[in-house]
């Protein structure tokens, strides 16, 4: 093995070390928080199966801990060791609403269709962001550039479940241009999953108001960032040099000037995957789409804790997985990362 | 045009259109360089020796644009007047015919390639598509350039000193067998003894191989260690021409003679440097008459109304004063 790939192997692994320890500080915050609330989750559902079944404080608190399976009488550390115990083989307790369900069957159900909907969006978004973001600059000054940076300083100052709002008022109830209560839900009820073209073409028409939320809450910052960036690349020595060389117009514009600007553009892009995870949870709200977010939102109104717990946990752990994912293709698209060791 | 010149430059006139007014950076230059020659433009910073170079591969940067005038270049026969192509059409010029290399060092390649990647893709440009022949030409380049050919040939720009990267670049110019090596202040970034190192390799280039040469310098003594030929630039003019010795031993015009008092002298212990005293002219209002007339010792009225033209001083030498014949050598 050479000295480079061993660069890039440990790169990876001190990624993967640092993602790992980010997950069990939050694992561990999460706990804590839940367990010393004032009016901690568990004793809420002490208390109402005492009110509702008339059970004996003891009793409910057996019937408690047989449930969440925890020993309720031990000290708060062992409870956290035990919780992490069931972390690690995958059990993450079981939902008070809908007794006995699992929470990882719950979001087993749920996380697909979260992970759909926004890959798709930042996959969009940051394609149409950055194409236009370098035809504009390409283009600076023009009516053209005027036009769409306008429009993009607009789009990103609204906040995207506000512009879910717009969309579902505009569209939906004003112009009446799309059936939104058919569109509810992620996907038609009676439609059998599988790789048919009516069960896919469903599951772009249930995601398709989520997806344009996110695009156009998102796109205008692409936009302008790419624009920038752009600009500054353009202004770069290797550009001249390049010219001078005589390499031909369209390879400048793709190898030196688009590949160089979307550089600095991966850092946004692992804090956008956050970003859009965490809204997911308002945006699907106003659509009723249920995946994660839709899940958080209802197990919040439903004091269903360790749902929500549990929701908390997987969004932190996809931003976590995504921004290790943007990272690594980060320094395979940089090659100053890898022999840099300054990551 | 002459015989065994291989670009004639015709009353060049190049400008910048900026939201003061129209810098003129290039006012009225011509000269012919001779094939297998090098010829230096030394001057001040912001005296248009840039503006000049980049002129002739037309690549003028921002908003400048030849506004009038002819780069005469002499092809295979063929005589083109560069300023009139395409883009198109000089895109097949730039690096085939007439290469550049810019001070630039630090920053001359693409981050994210490596540097056999530059090489092939500016081959591959110019319709050299022979991989083996385009590998072995660039090993003997970079041999020739003192480096490490297959360490650099597989390195990423930043995996190079600063030093290795101009070297490298030097070398790529040389790849598609260029008539005229146009060298922009090829040192300057770098520090002494990789400057001393690049002006020895350059000497040995110019011996060994058939091109001619541009050298653009703010600095005379590294001009004159490898020109044939020095011209000095003042306020977008060449304001005197002549041979190597001619312009160190003999210059004429003050300018030429307070640049020389600018050079500290390696020589010299611990000579004092003398700088010209007063500002670069204004390029979008020039002085009237000789544009070195504010700041000039021996300046007469005549010199502030009509601006002086270059005349022979003898053979190759020639100046734009009115009062170089006054003008002595030495002191
Ligand atoms: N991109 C540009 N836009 C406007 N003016 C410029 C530009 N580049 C150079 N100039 C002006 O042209 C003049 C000559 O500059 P330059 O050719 O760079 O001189 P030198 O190379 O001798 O230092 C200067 O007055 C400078 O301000
Ligand atoms: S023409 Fe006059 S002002 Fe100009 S350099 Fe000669 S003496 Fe000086
Ligand atoms: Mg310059």
């Amino acid at each position: 093995m050479n000295w480079t790939v061993k660069l890039f192997k440990s790169y990876i692994f001190r990624r993967a070390i640092r993602a790992f320890i980010t997950v069990l500080i939050v694992v561990t915050i999460t706990f804590f928080i839940v367990r010393l609330m004032p009016g901690n989750p568990i004793e809420i559902y002490i208390g109402q199966l005492m009110s509702q079944y008339g059970m004996t404080f003891q009793e409910a608190k057996n019937a408690a801990a047989a449930l969440f399976s925890l020993d309720l009488d031990a000290p708060l550390f062992s409870q956290y060791l035990d919780y992490m115990k069931n972390l690690f083989r995958g059990d993450l307790g079981r939902s008070f609403v809908s007794q006995g369900v699992k929470v990882v069957e719950l979001i087993a159900s749920y996380l697909p269709w979260t992970l759909f909907s926004v890959g798709i969006s930042i996959l969009l978004s940051f394609t149409i962001g950055i194409t236009l973001g370098i035809v504009i600059a390409y283009k600076r000054g023009g009516l053209l550039d005027q036009i769409i940076s306008s429009i993009s300083t607009v789009l990103t100052s609204i906040p995207n479940y506000l512009l879910g709002i717009i969309l579902l008022i505009l569209l939906g109830v004003q112009l009446q241009l799309i059936p939104v209560s058919s569109m509810r839900g992620t996907v038609s009820p009676g439609i059998k999953a599988g790789f048919t073209w009516e069960f896919i073409s469903d599951v772009f028409k249930h995601a398709a108001l989520p997806i344009l939320t996110y695009v156009l809450s998102t796109v205008g910052g692409w936009i302008l960032s790419m624009r920038g960036s752009t600009l500054n690349t353009l202004g770069e020595d290797f550009v001249t040099v390049a010219k001078a060389r005589g390499l031909p117009e369209r390879r400048i514009t793709f190898t030196y000037v688009g590949r160089n600007a979307i550089l600095p553009l991966f850092t946004s892009l692992t804090m956008q995957i956050g970003f859009m995870m965490g809204g997911s949870a308002l945006v699907e709200f106003i659509f009723v789409y249920k995946g994660v977010g839709w899940a958080l939102w209802s197990s919040i109104g439903q004091r269903d804790y360790p749902v929500m717990q549990g929701v908390f946990l997987i969004i932190t752990i996809a931003v976590i997985v995504a921004n290790f994912l943007a990272d690594l293709l980060y320094g395979k698209l940089d090659p100053r990362i890898k022999a840099g060791g300054t990551e | 045009m002459r015989e065994n010149s291989v670009l004639s430059v015709q009353n060049l006139h190049v400008v910048y259109s900026a939201l003061r007014g129209t810098v003129k950076a290039v006012r009225d230059v011509s000269f012919e360089l001779n094939k297998k020659e090098c010829l230096a433009f030394i001057g001040e910073s912001g005296s248009g020796k840039s503006t000049l170079g980049t002129s002739l591969i037309s690549l003028i940067p921002g908003t400048g644009r030849v506004s009038s005038g002819k780069i005469i270049y002499r092809g295979n026969s063929k005589d083109i007047d560069i300023a009139k192509l395409s883009e198109n059409e000089v895109r097949k010029i730039r690096w085939k015919e007439i290469a550049m290399v810019f001070q630039s060092a630090l920053n001359s390649f693409n981050p994210v390639l490596r540097i056999w990647n530059h090489i092939l893709e500016t081959a591959k440009a110019h319709g050299v598509n022979d991989k083996e022949f385009v590998q072995k030409k660039s090993l003997e380049l970079l041999e020739l350039v003192q480096l490490d050919p297959e360490r650099v040939l597989k390195s990423f720009p930043h995996e190079l000193s600063g030093g290795m990267k101009q070297r490298t670049l030097i070398a790529m110019s040389l790849l598609l067998d260029p008539k005229i090596l146009i060298l922009d202040e090829p040192t300057t970034a770098l520090d002494i003894l990789t400057q001393k190192n690049i002006i020895e390799l350059l000497k040995k280039i110019k011996d060994e191989l058939e091109l001619a040469m541009i050298f653009i310098s703010h600095d005379l003594s590294i001009a004159a260690e490898l020109a044939d030929r020095v011209a000095t630039m003042y306020g977008g003019k060449i304001v005197e021409i002549g041979p190597t010795d001619d312009i160190f031993y003999r210059p004429k015009h003050p300018y030429t003679k307070g640049l020389l008092k600018a050079v500290p002298k390696i020589s010299g212990g611990f000579e004092e440097l003398f700088s010209i005293p007063g500002e670069p002219p204004d390029l979008i209002n020039p002085p009237s008459g000789c544009p070195f007339h504010p700041r000039c010792g021996y300046v007469e009225e005549v010199c502030k109304k009509e601006a002086p033209q270059l005349e022979q001083v003898e053979g190759n030498h020639y100046v734009a004063c009115y009062k170089w014949r006054g003008i002595t050598d030495g002191e």
